[in-house]
């Protein structure tokens, strides 16, 4: 039986000692660099990482014997990545300190930035999906020449940096035809809440229609021809089998494309240029605080940000449940 | 009634060559096949799923090749069954008679007509997940009939059932057949399922039509070894002809000699003849086409012993089970017999 785990000890138990092991030579290796931080370096804190490296092998030698060392790594990787983010968002708080916290989110700056953000990407949103339904149903389901070219080159937007798109749409707003529609229409984009809704729904329209394609190409088309068969046509059929059955890859990819609407700004800057209260959404504001070198508005709003990611990605849990796309 | 005509199309490495089929008012015609024979595609060409490359369909002398699947009033039953899982059983039922945008009040009372003689309607509320194989076909069965469909093609539908259920199920098709006085197509890969239901059979090998005719018929008179082999003629032997006349005299390898009526053919051929057309000789008499042999083994069924038997080729036999059925022993020696016109020869592949 040369592959049968180690049988001097049980597997309970060996994973036990392994999580021990493991966990002292972390903590021994985290006093280790507490001593050098705080000048105290030499042999103790030498002694301290020997101790706490051979802990650490110890368990991975045991892992190895009993077979688990692999799922251990897994797990461990997860787990560390998963501390990095606590250490990160922690780290911030800390920095920011009780005090300027409760003093910046009570600023009215802040959460008009955040209203700003939010609405521009609801209706940047609202836009991509209503166009990117269409385009993603065509992309799965209908027939047309050279499917895969054109395939790709709707997909660019989401290939192309977004800085390079900004300057690309710097010179599509310049050039007559489009110019004199724009001007007809009263419309200004440079600097104007308009214009970042048209920068972010210029981005998002390729993540909407790659995200709503992957929804359709889910459900059986199977679905769609009993359906004709029975009688109804081809948009009856979107309407009351294809779009039902997609939903919950509809709702996901909804929430994606909105996150992705709501984290655009390299386009913003290029194209719409920063102006306070007019295109500082979140992740804008962020760099322009940056600039101006106020630390603590840049602090706070990206904890806004991550409250934003977290709220948005409970929604999606709430709404579309575990779905393909996502 | 419904015709195809010279249908050929190219999906892929799959092809179908040349399919004409005509079907009568009312008939049940099974499309059977194995696997990759091509039969799915025909049924898809006639819902409409699949163009054809060329060929026609025709429904009542209209042709409806160029129709969509919602313009053409032919029911289709995936083999999946494809119930929409966003509804529940009543909701299923009453979608095509709510495409075509009826009264509420009549799609209700025809789903719960259309319910109560599959015997589903206890089941109205409930979501297809929720449902066994047998029913899901019911209510499948039930959603294309209720539009009342010129045609109702069927893909398989006994194949994900039970064995025991699947008879039931077949009876229950015959039933709704008869009352509906519907004209169904099914798809079958089995010759057992065919003779369940079919009034008349359309066998396809590799996207070709190999044979149509009643199950009469093609038991005696298969058209080519396939045929024959697909509807359990278990001995296909080759061998040598020699033309006598409308008929032949055939040598089985280095065994018996046997006439033939079937065909008069000459040269190498093949012969088919099926168990039970093989009768054991009690020892007296000596009809045409007797011969000597060994039993090798012996196979018990549920009906049936299957007996091999060595004449010189390899031969299966069978002798029903049951009181008073002949007990054979491995290593025995027999006489056995075959009727001239049992023996089928057919040009060599």
């Amino acid at each position: 039986m040369k592959n049968a785990p180690d049988p001097s000890l049980p597997r309970r138990r060996a994973k036990t000692w392994a999580i021990g092991l493991a966990g002292t030579g972390f903590v021994l290796l985290l006093l280790a660099a507490l001593r050098v931080a705080a000048g105290e370096g030499g042999v103790g804190a030498t002694r301290l990482a020997v101790l706490g490296v051979g802990s650490g092998a110890g368990a991975a030698v045991l892992l190895y014997r009993q077979h688990m060392l692999w799922p251990a790594i897994c797990v461990s990787a997860t787990l560390g990545i998963l501390a990095t983010y606590l250490v990160f968002v922690g780290s911030t708080a800390v920095y920011l300190g009780w005090s300027d916290a409760a003093y910046f989110f009570g600023q009215e700056r802040l959460w008009a930035r955040v209203w700003l953000t939010v609405w521009t990407a609801t209706i940047s949103t609202g836009l991509s999906v209503i166009l990117g339904i269409p385009v993603g149903y065509a992309l799965s389901r209908l027939r047309f020449p050279v499917p895969r070219l054109i395939a790709t080159l709707i997909d660019l937007p989401v290939m192309v940096p977004a800085a390079a798109i900004g300057a690309l749409l710097f010179g599509f707003v310049r050039t007559p035809p489009v110019r004199n529609v724009l001007d007809a229409m009263g419309l200004e984009l440079a600097h104007s809440a308009t214009g970042v809704i048209f920068v972010q729904f210029v981005v998002t329209i390729a993540f909407a229609a790659r995200l709503m394609k992957a929804s359709f190409d889910a459900v059986n088309p199977r679905f769609e021809q009993v359906s004709r068969s029975l009688g109804a046509s081809l948009p009856a059929t979107f309407l009351h089998v294809t779009l039902p059955l997609a939903k919950r890859g509809v709702m996901a990819s909804l929430i994606v494309v909105w996150a992705r609407a709501a984290a655009e700004w390299e386009a913003l800057m290029l194209f719409v240029g920063g102006t306070e209260k007019q295109t500082d959404v979140l992740p804008f504001a962020i760099y322009l605080d940056w600039n101006g070198g106020m630390m603590g508005w840049c602090v706070s709003m990206s904890l806004v940000c991550v409250l934003l990611a977290v709220a948005t990605m409970g929604a999606m849990r709430l709404i579309g449940g575990r779905s393909y796309v996502w | 009634m419904i015709r195809v005509e010279n249908l050929s199309i190219e999906l892929g490495e799959f092809r179908l060559h040349d399919i004409t089929l005509d079907l009568e008012e009312g008939e049940y015609l099974v499309l059977l096949g194995p696997t990759g024979s091509g039969k799915t595609v025909v049924i898809e060409c006639i819902a409409g799923i699949h163009q054809p490359r060329t060929g026609r369909v025709l429904l009542d002398g209209n042709d409806v090749t160029r129709l969509y699947p919602e313009e053409r009033n032919i029911g289709y039953v995936p083999q999946d069954y494809a119930l929409f899982p966003n509804m529940n059983v009543r909701r299923n039922m009453g979608y095509g008679l709510r495409a075509r945008k009826r009264p509420a009040s009549e799609v209700d009372a025809r789903v719960q007509a259309m319910m109560d003689m599959l015997g589903v309607a206890h089941l109205a509320e409930r979501m297809p997940l929720h449902l066994s194989g047998g029913e899901k076909q019911r209510v499948a069965l039930g959603r294309a009939l209720v539009t009342k469909p010129r045609i109702l093609l069927l893909d398989e539908p006994l194949a994900a059932l039970d064995e025991d259920r699947r008879a039931e199920l077949a009876a229950e098709l015959r039933r709704v057949h008869r009352e509906l006085h519907g004209t169904f197509v099914h798809v079958c890969h089995s010759f057992e399922e065919t003779a369940d239901v079919a009034d008349r059979v359309a066998i396809l090998e590799s996207g070709r039509l190999a044979q149509v005719g009643t199950i009469e018929e093609i038991l005696a008179r298969p058209a080519s070894t396939f045929v024959a082999r697909f509807t359990r003629t278990r001995n296909v032997l080759p061998a040598t002809a020699e033309r006598i006349g409308g008929a032949c005299r055939v040598r089985l390898g280095q065994g018996p000699v046997l006439a033939s009526d079937y065909a008069a053919l000459d040269g190498p051929v093949m012969v088919g003849i099926r168990p039970e057309d093989i009768r054991f000789l009690d020892g007296q008499d000596e009809p045409a086409n007797a011969f000597r042999g060994t039993v090798v083994a012996l196979r018990p069924k549920p009906t049936c012993t299957e007996i091999e038997l060595d004449v010189g080729v390899p031969l299966v036999a069978i002798e029903r089970r049951g009181l008073g059925a002949y007990e054979f022993q491995v290593g025995q020696k027999v006489a056995v017999a075959v009727e001239p016109e049992a023996v089928k020869v057919f040009p060599r592949d």
